[in-house]
């Protein structure tokens, strides 16, 4: 009789095994390929739950009726949304944001940018916000997994966003703006989806399949059926956007930008049609008739792929331009000229709220001291954390110096210690000058910090910074740039006022140097002109001996 | 030597240009296959004769709505239980026909009998003679995961096969927590019709949702990448009801809504956060708000015991409250707050004028938030909600 | 002080940066290498289309009325031949290809095939990259599909067109109005859940996931069963059979027994008006081929010949289509029973 509880279940298990055979026989799916599958499914549940409590809904304060979306980028609350869904909350900077935990955060708009379509917004409450990472949107390619999150047509009850998947359907598409000379609402070098993205989507992120924020939805392809989507929708690539972050996170409107010449498609060529004499461009050794190879970067084929592509830069973007002329290749450097800021026209002037409220912000100041204090705060991070630079008290460097004809080497041996350096003063030799800074802002940031203003963001040795401006003394003033990701410090500029005498440190290659991380690389320029470049081969950082 | 070096190259050169894609894509669809397969005999084609198109309740904007018309059939429905119950959308008989028939996938064809429609859910139940209908397994709500597989199947364009939209749950809880949201393409192709999980389970019955246009209201956005399935407790919460042949139409209270103005003085509504509602615009006259003397100018600040948001949510709030249901509202008269309670009447039931209320998803202010012009706009939400 | 002000300092105090010395300029172009190629990870979907899209190519040509002025075609010899759908795109006098590498052709219409919606185009070209077709057969429903097309014109000059991916949802006959009027094409179709009823896609091909063209997209239509925009495309061996000239297949076949005359069953039905009625049976003719099949007065007719009679009046559409000599099944609804009646189709005499 022990055997008798065996008995059902083994027929438990042949009725299981019957059934098993029968579907296997009904269909040609093997378990392995369900495995595989439900692999592949939980991936990306496991992604959306990671990614989409950062996801937002965005409201004018107190009302409900309305609304787009927005993804927030930092702990701190920033957040991104399109130009268009915040337009209406220009005036008094105020909106409101729900987020999928089902509460909703006040939240005001900082910085903004009409003709990219884009604005920066931030919330607040007690204690650190969920927020999405970026990814790098040049990497994607056709055919890649884009999922959507948002609120299209104000489903979300409760804040959740829908989540829509996809594909990317296209890459550097261009789709032309509203407004005067079509210069609002531009979208340049965007990536189009598949993925289902619908009126009120607009603003939400778009996420690669690793969960990665690679761009900002923010237009659909419509036609007879209405305002819903048919499989064609636009995203702001996030490249295009992390250029534009350190300014609208300091309350800046920003402009984009203008090369200071045109081109036309000639047969298969792309050739200067048009060019601004004086202009940076020109001054930079293009002239009319030259054909554009590369752009920023990129190659050209077309005019229509140049105006893409530039309009991707903010304005006073260093570009790099590859042009052939007689043959001859010759690369030129300048920064790119400002792109005036579209005036609304009386069609949009409900969404600009009736009256031409850009630039004009009362949260600039604000916002801006933030900003400022982010990029000390990011810098002292940079250097090793709070601790660490508070007790730093010397650097050696050790390297060779190398003149700007390339031939001259000299060794360089420098030892600076934290009690031999003075305040920045105008009559500083440049070497001096540029460890003063340094030195002062490990010493003591708060008090520079409160003399220093954001006032744009810049390639500095091929990464995104924020530049501040600080006037320490009349007459004079200096310029920081910091790496606006990793806060390392990549530039440091002295203007004297009265001569008009300039001083510029840009630092490359940062390095773990004991607690610290500094530069190996440091290229002295006076007057723009390139005077010295200095290779560290070692950098020793010391606290207290 | 030379050979086994060209085949070494070979094969490394395969392993960088081809990718194991194509492995997953195949596996993908084989279980696809599966999933329909195994609920396809629980999928029904519905065909229907007699009665009209249903017209068109003019939109928001005053116009109908993208003049979306039915189609010919047939549609598509689901067996809910194996004594001859299917579950279908009300969608599917907004003609209001006389005949209904219900096809087998072994090609029985029987005569079905219309029992009841579940407005607000978009319901309807069928019921024909047969005692041996293979029900579908359905998947457990608590195993539903937004990002998940979501296969939309139905029977509209005919073929042997049920047809097949993969999409991924996009939400959960939608709609006043009746409804599912999917990305898979839903539409009058797959509305009645079960939306199914990767292993065949059935995850809700799909239906149009929100929208405008009355009958058809939700068909506007078919295969917009936003499409709704019931869940089955919902279903079951309404089972015998709609067994025993009755209607379940949104319940109306005979008011207009009018969003609070702005205050001329703003502190003040900071000092009294409570003093924020919805104000009644217009009262019906032999209404359910009029015999509970509710008048134009009050305020509703509390729906339940609920303080009310705005306009959308109180309209949303009120959208699955059937007839016949009671509702309390808390309502400021300048400086009283009264509590009434009322009971939801059918719109028919509500004087002159009759349709005051303007369904949830058809808000009925314009404020803000204009669309900018161009032929393809920014993807906003325009107030109106379509 | 704005913004704006500051701003305008900066950007004087910047001017001429970058005309610097020899050694940061080499180092710089050393790492701003101008191709940047994409160091993203290649998928299954871009390693498809990689063979397919060099041979799409964007038509351009006039657009009438709900007509666009642009659609989508693809190359099928290396001589320039291109497969599109039959439009009046295509009609018109002037059509322009542009192909994938940006280069622009006139192309000719060489022929067309009204019943399928087809039409084949030829550009002077040589060693032109092209797609083959291959048979739909062995593709099955929930098999991932891609589909190529000049959408909206998104693309230009030689931006690759868009692309997106979907399942075969359904194979099934066709049974479609084109927006407003008539559509003949009655062959099998590849149902798809990818949307591609959309300006510009039509001519497109789809493939399957390796790449393989099974099909082409076909013209933006509703289906009479739902009255919305279907996703379609055309089974790659339609596009094969109209290629190598043979006639589509008649809608209805040769029919064995056929007599010559007006099909005739016996049936009056019910009418009331204008008003669309259900098919009820008002009288049946002695002797009638209905008769002999005992449909009887107050029958209601469900379907003839398989086909759904929804009214009256497609009753008539229904029997008028009918082939004396035909045997054929009408359901009829008789109180609460379903009869299944055969009936041999009459002579109207």
């Amino acid at each position: 009789m022990r055997r008798c509880p065996s008995i059902p279940l083994i027929l438990a298990f042949s009725l299981a095994g019957s059934e098993l055979a029968r579907h296997a026989a009904a269909d040609d799916s093997k378990s392995g390929d369900l495995a595989q599958v439900r692999a592949e499914e939980r991936e990306r549940i496991e992604v959306i739950e990671r990614v989409s409590p950062a996801v937002a809904c965005v409201f004018n304060r107190g009302n409900r009726a309305g609304g787009g979306s927005g993804v927030l980028i930092d702990a701190a609350g920033h957040g991104l949304t399109n130009f268009h869904v915040i337009a209406s909350m220009l005036e008094d900077r105020a909106g409101d944001i729900g987020l999928p935990d089902g509460k909703i955060y006040e939240m005001e708009v900082l910085g903004v940018d009409p003709t990219g379509d884009m604005a920066m917004f931030r919330a607040r409450r007690k204690g650190a916000f969920p927020f999405a990472e970026m990814g790098d949107s040049d990497v994607l390619r056709v055919g890649d997994a884009a999922l959507a999150m948002g609120n299209p047509f104000l489903l979300a009850e409760d804040y959740t966003p829908t989540i829509t998947f996809g594909i990317i359907s296209g890459l550097h598409r261009y789709q032309a703006g509203a407004g005067a000379k079509a210069r609002a609402l531009r979208y340049t070098d965007c990536i189009q989806v598949d993925t289902s993205i619908n009126p009120g989507n607009s603003g939400g992120p778009l996420f690669n399949a690793d969960g990665r924020l690679i761009g900002i939805n923010g237009r659909v392809s419509i036609e007879e059926r209405g305002r819903v989507n048919v499989g064609v929708g636009y995203a702001i690539s996030i490249n295009q956007i992390k250029r534009f972050i350190p300014m609208w996170r300091a309350g800046l409107t920003t402009k984009h930008a203008t090369a200071g010449f045109t081109v036309v498609d000639r047969g298969r060529r792309v050739i200067v049609d048009q060019i601004l004499e004086g202009g940076p461009a020109y001054l930079a050794g293009i002239r009319l008739g030259d054909e554009i190879l590369s752009f920023a970067r990129r190659e050209i084929s077309s005019a229509n792929q140049f105006a893409s592509h530039l309009g991707v830069f903010p304005a006073n973007w260093p570009v790099e331009v590859v042009c052939r002329r007689d043959g001859e290749e010759r690369t030129s450097r300048f920064r790119l000229e400002d792109l005036p800021i579209p005036k609304p026209e009386k069609s949009q002037q409900e969404m600009f709220g009736g009256r031409d409220l850009l630039g004009r912000t009362p949260v600039t100041e604000a916002a801006n001291r933030r900003a400022v204090k982010r990029a000390f705060r990011y810098y002292v991070k940079a250097l090793g954390g709070d601790e660490d630079v508070k007790s730093l008290t010397h650097i050696k460097w050790i390297g060779k110096r190398l003149s700007s004809a390339g031939t001259d080497e000299t060794a360089v041996d420098v030892a600076e210690s934290r009690e031999a350096i003075r305040p920045p003063a105008a009559n500083m030799p440049p070497v001096e000058l540029e460890r003063s800074i340094r030195w002062t802002l490990v010493a003591g940031g708060d008090e520079l910090a409160a003399r220093c203003r954001v006032i744009a963001a810049d390639e500095i040795t091929d990464r995104v910074a924020v530049v501040l401006e600080c006037k320490p003394q009349k007459g004079a003033s200096f310029q920081l740039g910091f790496d606006d990701e990793k806060g390392d410090l990549l530039r440091v500029e002295f203007r004297e006022g009265s001569t008009g005498r300039q001083v510029r440190y840009e630092y490359e290659e940062m390095r773990k140097a004991g607690a610290v991380s500094l530069p190996h690389r440091r290229s002295l320029y006076l007057n723009e002109t390139l005077h010295s470049v200095e290779e560290f081969q070692s950098v020793i950082a010391g606290g207290e001996e | 030597m030379a050979n086994a070096i060209f085949h070494l190259m070979w094969v490394s050169a395969c392993a960088v240009s081809g990718t194991e894609a194509p492995d997953i894509e195949r596996a993908r669809a084989a279980a696809i296959r599966a999933a329909v397969a195994r609920a396809s005999a629980s999928i029904v084609k519905i065909e229907t004769i007699g009665g009209a198109q249903p017209i068109v309740e003019a939109g928001p904007r005053g116009r109908a709505e993208e003049g979306f018309r039915l189609g010919e059939g047939p549609t598509t429905g689901l067996v809910y239980s194996a004594d001859g119950y299917i579950i279908t959308s009300s969608f599917n008989f907004a003609r209001d026909p006389s005949i209904i028939t219900v096809t087998l996938q072994d090609g029985r064809r029987l005569i079905a009998k219309l029992l009841g429609r579940d407005y607000i859910r978009r319901l309807a139940l069928l019921k024909v003679d047969a005692a041996d209908l293979p029900e579908p397994q359905w998947l457990a709500t608590d195993d539903l995961r937004v990002g998940q597989y979501a296969i939309a199947c139905g029977r509209a364009l005919g073929g042997d096969q049920a047809s097949m939209s993969l999409g991924i749950i996009s939400a959960v809880g939608r709609r006043n927590g009746n409804a599912i949201q999917t990305d898979a393409k839903v539409s009058p192709i797959n509305y009645g019709g079960p939306l199914l999980d990767i292993e065949g389970a059935v995850i809700g019955i799909l239906v149009p949702m929100a929208g405008s246009g009355g009958a058809l209201a939700g068909a506007e956005w078919y295969d917009s990448g936003i499409g709704f399935a019931i869940y089955r407790d919902k279903i079951g919460l309404v089972f015998e009801r709609l067994a025993a042949g009755e209607s379940i139409e949104q319940g109306r209270i005979g008011i207009v809504l009018a969003e609070d103005e702005p205050s001329l003085f703003p502190f003040l509504d900071k000092l009294l956060p409570a003093a924020k509602g919805v104000k009644i615009k217009e009262v019906a006259p032999d209404s359910p708000a009029s015999r509970a003397d509710l008048r134009a100018g009050d305020k509703i600040v509390a729906l339940d015991g609920q303080p009310t948001g705005d306009i959308a949510e109180m309209q949303r709030r009120l959208s699955d409250r059937a007839a016949g249901e009671q509702i309390r509202l808390s309502v400021k008269r300048r400086w009283r707050t009264i509590e009434v309670s009322l009971t939801l009447v059918r719109p028919a039931e509500i004087g002159k004028p009759s349709d005051l209320e303007a369904p949830a998803s058809a808000p009925t202010t314009t404020r803000n938030a204009e669309s900018p012009p161009e032929s393809e706009p920014p993807a906003t939400t325009q107030p109106d909600g379509n | 002080m704005s913004a704006i002000d500051l701003r305008r300092r900066f950007v004087s105090a910047r001017r001429g940066s970058f005309a610097i010395g020899s050694i940061l300029a080499l180092a710089t172009l050393a790492r701003f290498s101008i191709a940047n190629p994409s160091q993203g990870k290649s998928n299954a979907i871009e390693h498809a289309v990689s063979g397919a899209q060099p041979a799409v190519v964007k038509l351009y040509g006039r657009g009438i009325g709900r007509e666009h002025g642009y659609g989508t075609g693809f190359i099928v010899s290396s001589d320039g031949q291109i497969v599109t759908t039959q439009s009046l795109l295509v009609a018109g006098r002037s059509i322009r290809a542009v192909t994938s590498d940006g280069r622009e052709y006139d192309a000719d219409l060489v022929r067309h095939d009204d019943s399928r919606n087809l039409a084949l185009l030829k550009i002077d070209g040589k060693d032109l990259p092209h797609i083959s077709l291959i048979s739909s057969d062995a593709l099955q429903p929930g098999d991932p599909v891609i589909a190529l097309g000049n959408w909206f014109k998104v693309a230009e000059g030689e931006e690759p067109v868009s692309v997106s991916r979907g399942i075969l949802s359904l194979r099934t006959q066709l049974d479609a109005r084109r927006l407003t009027q008539d559509f003949d094409y009655a062959g099998p179709v590849l149902i798809i859940d990818a949307i591609t009823a959309n300006p510009g896609a039509p001519g497109g091909p789809l493939l399957d996931i390796d790449g393989r063209c099974v099909g082409v997209i076909g013209l933006i239509v509703e289906a009479s069963a739902t009255n919305t925009r279907l996703n379609y495309a055309v089974p790659a061996e339609e596009v094969v059979s109209f290629l190598s000239g043979q006639s589509a297949p008649a809608s209805q076949g040769a029919i064995e027994g056929a007599v010559e005359g007006e099909p005739f069953l016996g049936i009056r039905l019910s009418k009331l008006g204008f008003r669309q009625v259900s098919a009820y049976v008002e009288r049946v003719v002695p002797g009638s081929p209905a008769a002999e099949a005992g449909v009887k007065k107050d029958d209601l007719i469900l379907t003839v010949d398989g086909r759904h009679i929804a009214d009256a009046e497609s009753f008539e559409e229904v029997v008028n289509e009918l082939k004396p000599g035909q045997s054929i099944e009408i359901v009829l609804k008789r109180g609460e029973k379903l009869i299944r009646a055969p009936v041999t189709v009459g002579v109207k005499k």
